[in-house]
């Protein structure tokens, strides 16, 4: 190949292209590198997440309601596994109550669910928050 | 191949073999959920770490190997540069294709999904070379010797042995079934297993280790090959697995014969990684 064909000459030529890919290469690695070193040294990583989760949608589901949600991690530290419960409330009489889990909420990230009601919950207080996760 | 007469188109027809072996090699733990995760949830400083033992183990492999034959271990490193660029470019690329890479998402996290995805891919990269090459004829003749001189060493044997017993392990471990399988088995079955990877490791390093070579390394008899490949071969599988887990976290906070189980379990796709290594790299 022409690599064979230039160690003939005695001498070996990089390609221009192989620069050029080496050159994308290591901005890359460096700033790869970069992102998670940063992150390293700040060890943000061992803050406990603290999740708000705020409904963002009501629409009709067949039966019932659908509230849409959207569950935002305020720190560094990912959650995995997180339930939510979604209670609907006329004054302090619990209504109904939903449930979902959220497979992860990443540190300073967001995920988005629903949950399903019988009872229309436009006129009712909904209350909605993250119960519990499992560290990942 | 032959036909063509400048580096630069040789050398681009290397990197697009390089993005197809990333694809091929990075695809089954590109579709593994629990990758998306680990990008993330992985210690940052675990993760950096495994980062720059995968370069130092590509810029190995380049010897041995890689996309585009080498001359000196500059090269080697240019080479582990641009099969890690496109471990990220090609890991970001089908990452983005799936919908997992949203513009709403910090960047800290596309960025740790994309470079622990980007490990299995560059080493895809590097081997493109070898394993999309195969039928390029005659003039790999001369480099083949050369390849084989590089790769003759006992020392150059274990690196290889480590490469793939680290690329399997990789490959298996960020599952939760590793530690499953380890409260599964009893410890009858365990010292099964470590058997059973013992001989698959020897029937493989006998069989196969020394392919294309008409006799034995160096009259290396089987009982020989035991003691000089089998056990450390066994021996590095362990390691390796113990440090992929650690990596990952799953190391963290496990009573020992936890941990030893989950090596022992991981230490088996190792033990097949390392003994295979030869015929793939």
């Amino acid at each position: 190949m022409g690599r064979a064909k230039s160690r003939a000459n005695g001498k070996s030529q990089t390609p221009l292209l192989e620069w050029i890919a080496a050159g994308i290469g290591l901005l890359l690695t460096l700033g790869m590198l970069g992102v998670i070193g940063r992150e390293a040294l700040n060890g943000e990583t061992e803050q406990l997440p603290v999740i708000a989760v705020a409904a963002t949608r009501i629409s009709p589901a067949l039966p019932g309601y659908v509230v849409a949600f959207e569950a935002s991690n305020k720190t560094a530290g990912t959650a995995a596994a997180v339930e939510i419960e979604a209670v609907l409330k006329d004054g302090e009489a619990i209504v109904e109550t939903g449930k979902a889990t959220l497979d992860y909420v990443p540190g300073h990230g967001k995920a988005k669910g629903g949950v399903f009601f019988l009872e229309d919950p436009r006129p009712h207080t909904l209350e909605i928050r993250a119960l519990g996760f499992q560290t990942p | 191949m032959t036909t063509s007469s400048s580096p630069n188109r040789e050398y681009g027809l290397g990197i697009a073999r390089a993005f197809a072996g990333a694809i091929i090699f990075g695809l089954p733990l590109l579709m593994t959920m629990e990758m998306w995760l680990l990008g993330i949830a992985t210690h940052p400083a675990r993760l950096l770490l495994f980062l720059i033992v995968n370069f130092v183990v590509l810029i190995g492999l380049s010897r041995f190997g890689g996309f585009e034959r080498t001359m000196t271990v500059f090269e080697d490193v240019l080479d582990a540069l641009a099969a890690s660029g496109v471990g990220v470019l090609a890991s970001a690329a089908v990452l983005a294709l799936f919908g997992l890479l949203r513009p709403d998402m910090p960047l800290n996290q596309i960025v740790g999904m994309v470079a622990i995805q980007s490990i299995p891919a560059s080493f895809g990269a590097m081997l493109a070379r070898k394993q999309l090459s195969a039928g390029d004829g005659s003039e790999e003749g001369e480099d083949d010797e050369e390849h084989a001189a590089r790769t003759a060493g006992h020392g150059g044997q274990l690196f290889l042995m480590m490469a793939g017993a680290l690329f399997l392990a990789f490959n298996a471990a960020p599952t939760e079934e590793m530690i499953l399988i380890g409260f599964k088995m009893t410890p009858w079955h365990s010292l099964a297993l470590i058997l059973a990877s013992l001989l698959l490791l020897h029937a493989l390093v006998f069989a196969v280790g020394f392919a294309g070579q008409e006799q034995r390394h160096d009259g290396y008899g089987i009982h020989r090959a035991f003691f000089a490949y089998t056990i450390p071969g066994y021996g590095i599988a362990l390691l390796v697995s113990f440090y992929v887990l650690w990596t990952f976290g799953r190391a963290d906070g496990g009573e020992l014969s936890v941990i030893a189980g989950a090596m022992v379990v991981l230490g088996f796709p190792a033990a097949v990684g390392a003994a295979i290594a030869r015929l793939v790299v």
